[in-house]
């Protein structure tokens, strides 16, 4: 088992390897540089000289191999701007609204997601099955950036109205900020989470260790809690926790709608400037996460189900 | 030796016309699958011949109604249902493109990645050994890289070149969606090919000398079909999300035709001055979702009944 958790987590550098190398070849092949650019056009003799200031006049391995070299001594290098920044400085600037936002969305989905999947399993074809199943319905029915637009619409007050909704319809300035952006983000989760809470405890209930239980004439309460539970939050870790990496990276579309400062901006930023570096750095950090994020079901998965371990490093 | 071939072949060449059958009747037996599939062919209809029902084409700009109300036509005027936007153009036509629009990026999308992934999945399993080891480490690398982020890197990185323009963004939208999504099949093929690989009648097919890639084609995916389908059926609202939330990002559809993502993002940015226009294509956007969802329930209940959900 540990030299299956320790060969899961080596396996994360080549995938962060291959996507980066990907994200490079991509960037460097993209039209325009970062003196080059939608509304900046440097001179073309400055140009070289700042290629050659900022190493870009390299061949391209070399150029790759050396960012790498720098990530491995924890450089994320500078940003290809004429003032340069640190981009892990930048990185850390723009790091806790998006992670703050991530977390608080899941953690709404899950309060709200297993209880609606729950309610909607025990109470099987009822009217609560009915409601829960529709609501969890209405998140599938609307993608992030049209559930945002919507609660911005209703509930949100734009800096010129301040008046036209109870909470800020942009930014991400205190608590009343927070709200709108993090229901938004939520919305699909949550019914994910809900969906397949359903699915688990309704392949549960008709179980023969649940009909025991039953005939043994345990409270339905006691059933539910620790007989039922227990065996239908397994599938649901699987569904969970990839969720939360699709969650901060859905995060990108989110705080765009609300403008908020987040990675996401920044990576938006980053592509629009050519910012080669940035783009590299923000990359290689949101993969790293949702590489950590996938190592972690897998080796869970490990320790529940032996039978996963030879299969394969990653499936 | 014919005998066993024609046993072979009575039982297991393909799934058949009864498979097919049962898996088509508990569709129709189940109530949100009938819904979706309703709901699915009525969008689809839609994209075919709705330019035939539209009043005025997508394109086309009524300059006379927006001079004469002094901005975009408001909903339920004559001759504009749903009123129209500030350049004249119908907004119900539009939404009716935006239905064409999602609709061939779904299909075309979940075809590219039937194309890519489907062989993948296939080649990995049957072989095994080194050429599995590569082709699935090269999924699972492509499959921890987040999807919206490589969308979005790869189409920002065409904003302004013919490709992008080609289609009206279409083209990159079927490729970046295309190009993200093949990984989930490719994955579900090979463990459908390992699943089977092993069953006797492939055994058979073997020791009589068919070649492996007629065993593959004939005998293992015809038996793998009912996943797949239930994948495509997943795969295709993820392709209309995907679809709207480029083109509502400006990443995607171009104007003049109509992506319903950039009808919500026009709608939105007139949020205040002409609410109205934000509510066709968000409506529109959300029916087919829930179509698509609908859909894919019946169908994983009618291909897969040991996971139904409806017992």
């Amino acid at each position: 088992m540990l030299s299956y958790a320790v060969r899961r987590i080596l396996w994360i550098i080549p995938v962060l390897l291959v996507a980066t190398m990907i994200t490079f070849l991509v960037m460097h092949n993209t039209p325009g540089s970062p003196w080059n650019r939608e509304g900046r056009q440097i001179p073309q003799s400055q140009q070289t000289a700042l290629n050659a200031k900022f190493g870009l006049d390299q061949p391209l391995p070399v150029q790759y191999l050396k960012w790498v070299g720098g990530l491995i001594t924890g450089d994320m290098g500078q940003t290809v701007t004429e003032r340069p920044y640190l981009v892990s400085r930048l990185i850390g600037n723009s790091l806790w609204p998006t992670v703050q936002l991530g977390l608080m969305a899941f953690t709404l989905a899950v309060v709200l997601g297993v209880p609606l999947g729950l309610i909607a399993a025990i109470r099987h074809k009822t009217l609560y099955d009915y409601a829960a199943t529709g609501v969890a319905m209405l998140g599938m029915a609307a993608p992030a950036f049209m559930f945002g637009t919507l609660l911005q619409l209703f509930l949100g007050a734009p800096e010129f109205r301040p008046d036209a909704g109870p909470f800020p319809s942009f930014g991400w300035d205190g608590p009343r900020a927070w709200i709108l952006p993090t229901i938004a983000l939520a919305g699909l989760p949550m019914a994910t989470i809900a969906r397949q809470t359903k699915a688990s405890m309704l392949d549960v209930i008709h179980a023969d260790y649940i009909r025991t239980a039953h005939s043994k004439g345990l409270e339905e309460e006691r059933i539910v809690r620790f007989h039922m539970l227990r065996n239908a939050l397994v599938p649901l870790l699987t569904v969970a926790v990839p969720l939360l990496g699709m969650v901060i990276t859905g995060s990108i579309v989110i705080e765009q709608v609300f403008r908020i400062p987040g990675l996401g901006n920044l990576y938006w930023s980053a592509i629009k400037y050519r910012d080669y570096t940035l783009v590299m750095g923000i990359t290689v950090f949101y993969a790293a996460l949702v590489a950590v994020l996938n190592a972690a079901v897998d080796i869970a998965y490990g320790f529940i189900d032996p039978r996963l371990r030879d299969h394969s490093v990653s499936a | 030796m014919t005998e066993i071939a024609a046993v072979g072949r009575g039982r297991h060449e393909h799934p058949g016309r009864g498979y097919w059958l049962a898996a088509g009747l508990r569709l129709l037996r189940s109530r949100s699958g009938v819904a979706g599939l309703l709901i699915i062919a009525g969008l689809v209809l839609l994209g075919l011949i709705g330019p035939l029902l539209a009043p005025w084409d997508y394109r086309v700009q009524d300059l006379q109604a927006v001079v004469a109300n002094k901005g975009p036509v408001p909903p339920l005027a004559p001759g504009h249902l749903f009123g129209t936007d500030e350049l004249g153009r119908d907004l119900f036509s539009r939404t009716i493109d935006g239905a064409q629009v999602s609709m061939t990026v779904a299909i075309i999308a979940q075809v590219v990645v039937l194309l890519v992934g489907v062989p993948i999945g296939a080649v990995a399993g049957w072989r095994g050994g080194r050429t599995e080891t590569l082709l699935m480490r090269f999924t699972d690398v492509m499959y921890a890289f987040p999807d919206l982020l490589f969308v979005i890197l790869v189409t920002s990185a065409f904003v302004g070149t013919d490709i992008f323009r080609w289609l009206n963004g279409l083209f990159i939208v079927f490729v970046a969606i295309g190009l993200s999504a093949w990984v989930t099949m490719a994955r579900l093929v090979r463990a459908q090919v390992l699943n089977i690989k092993h069953r006797e009648y492939v055994d058979a097919a073997r020791a009589m000398g068919v070649p492996g890639w007629k065993i593959v084609t004939r005998h293992i995916l015809p038996n793998a079909i009912g996943p797949v389908v239930v994948g495509v059926s997943v795969g295709l609202p993820g392709a209309i999300i995907l679809e709207s939330t480029l083109s509502f990002l400006g990443l995607g559809v171009q104007s003049p035709r109509a992506s319903w993502g950039s009808l919500i993002q026009y709608g939105a940015a007139h949020m205040t001055t002409w609410p109205w226009l934000v509510v066709p294509p968000m409506v529109a956007l959300a029916v087919s979702l829930v179509g698509f969802t609908l859909l894919g329930d019946g169908l994983r209940d009618a291909f897969d009944p040991k996971t139904s959900q409806e017992r």
